[in-house]
C-alpha cells in the first residue's frame, strides 16, 4: 500500500510541474526566432520536437533533419523574423497553437527573400521544456 | 507480485491498441472533414468535428473562428470536382492528446457564377483528443504549385 501512495504522490507531482505556462512559452517562441536568425543549433535541437513538421509557404514540409541541413549548408539564412501579431489560440498543460503574421527576411539559395506570412504554430510541453511540434505558414 | 506485472502487461497492451486506434480515428474524421468542406457542407458534421475554439486558416491568410468557419462552409455555393489522378497521402504525427494530419489536394472549382479555377492546396489539421475523442483545433491552409 505505501507503494502504492507513492506512486500515486509522484504523479500527482508530475501533473503539477507540467502546468501551463504563458510565459515559458512565449519565452520559448522568441528563443527560436532568435536561434533560426543565428543558426543556433544547439538551441534549434532543444526547441525543435523530434516529429516536427515545419512547413513553409512554397509548400515545402520540413522534418527536424531537413530544418538543421539547410541551416548547416547555408541554403536557407533569416536575417529577420519580426511578428507583428502573436496571439496563443489555445493552451493547456501539454500543448498550444499560436497563430503569428509575420516578416521574415533571407536568403534561399543564396536569393533574397521578403515575406509576410501568416503562421499556424502548435507546441508541445515534453521533458525538455516547451517544443515545436507543427508549423505551418502561408503568404499573406 | 503477479498481480502488479499482469496489470502492467495489460496497459501495455491498452496503450500499444490505443495508439493506432488513435491514428485511424484521427485519419478517418480527417477524410470526413474533407469530404465535408469540399462535398456535403453538412453542418451537423462539421459541429461534430470542430473544438470550441477552432481557428481556420485559408490559403489567404484569413483565420475564421469556428463560427465563421461553420457558417462560411455551409453557405458557400462552390462545387469541386476532386482530380484523384493526384494521390492524396495523409501524414499524421502524434503527441500525447494532438495529432497533426497533413495532405495536398487538386481540386477544380466551379463558382456559382459559373467561373471556374484550379485549386492545389497543402493542408495542415490539428486534432486534439478530449473525452475520448478527437476534434479539430486548427486548420492552416498554403496554396502548392
Amino acid at each position: 500500500m505505501k507503494f502504492l501512495v507513492t506512486i500515486v504522490l509522484f504523479f500527482t507531482g508530475l501533473i503539477a510541474v507540467a502546468q501551463s505556462d504563458t510565459a515559458s512559452l512565449k519565452n520559448a517562441m522568441s528563443s527560436l526566432d532568435k536561434a533560426l536568425l543565428n543558426k543556433d543549433e544547439k538551441t534549434l535541437q532543444q526547441l525543435l520536437h523530434k516529429d516536427v513538421s515545419y512547413g513553409h509557404s512554397n509548400g515545402w514540409v520540413q522534418d527536424k533533419n531537413d530544418i538543421l541541413a539547410d541551416f548547416k549548408s547555408g541554403k536557407l539564412l533569416y536575417s529577420k523574423i519580426e511578428n507583428s501579431t502573436v496571439i496563443i489560440v489555445a493552451q493547456n498543460k501539454k500543448s498550444a497553437t499560436v497563430r503569428t503574421n509575420t516578416n521574415a527576411e533571407g536568403e534561399i539559395d543564396h536569393k533574397a527573400f521578403q515575406l509576410k506570412l501568416h503562421v499556424l504554430q502548435v507546441w508541445m510541453k515534453t521533458k525538455k521544456g516547451w517544443q515545436l511540434f507543427a508549423r505551418q505558414s502561408t503568404k499573406l | 507480485m503477479k498481480k502488479i506485472l499482469s496489470i502492467l502487461f495489460l496497459s501495455i497492451s491498452v496503450l500499444g491498441s490505443a495508439q493506432s486506434k488513435d491514428e485511424i480515428a484521427v485519419l478517418s474524421q480527417s477524410g470526413t472533414l474533407h469530404n465535408t468542406v469540399f462535398g456535403s457542407k453538412d453542418s451537423a458534421t462539421l459541429d461534430g468535428l470542430f473544438w470550441k475554439t477552432l481557428t481556420y486558416g485559408h490559403s489567404g491568410g484569413k483565420v475564421e473562428t469556428r463560427e465563421e468557419a461553420l457558417k462560411n462552409i455551409i453557405h458557400n455555393k462552390s462545387s469541386y470536382t476532386e482530380d484523384y489522378s493526384f494521390l492524396k497521402r495523409y501524414d499524421v504525427s502524434m503527441h500525447d492528446d494532438v495529432a497533426v494530419v497533413r495532405y495536398s489536394f487538386k481540386a477544380l472549382e466551379k463558382k456559382q457564377d459559373g467561373s471556374e479555377s484550379q485549386l492545389y492546396l497543402g493542408i495542415m489539421l490539428v486534432w486534439i483528443k478530449e473525452k475520448g475523442k478527437w476534434w479539430l483545433m486548427g486548420r492552416q491552409a498554403v496554396k502548392l504549385q
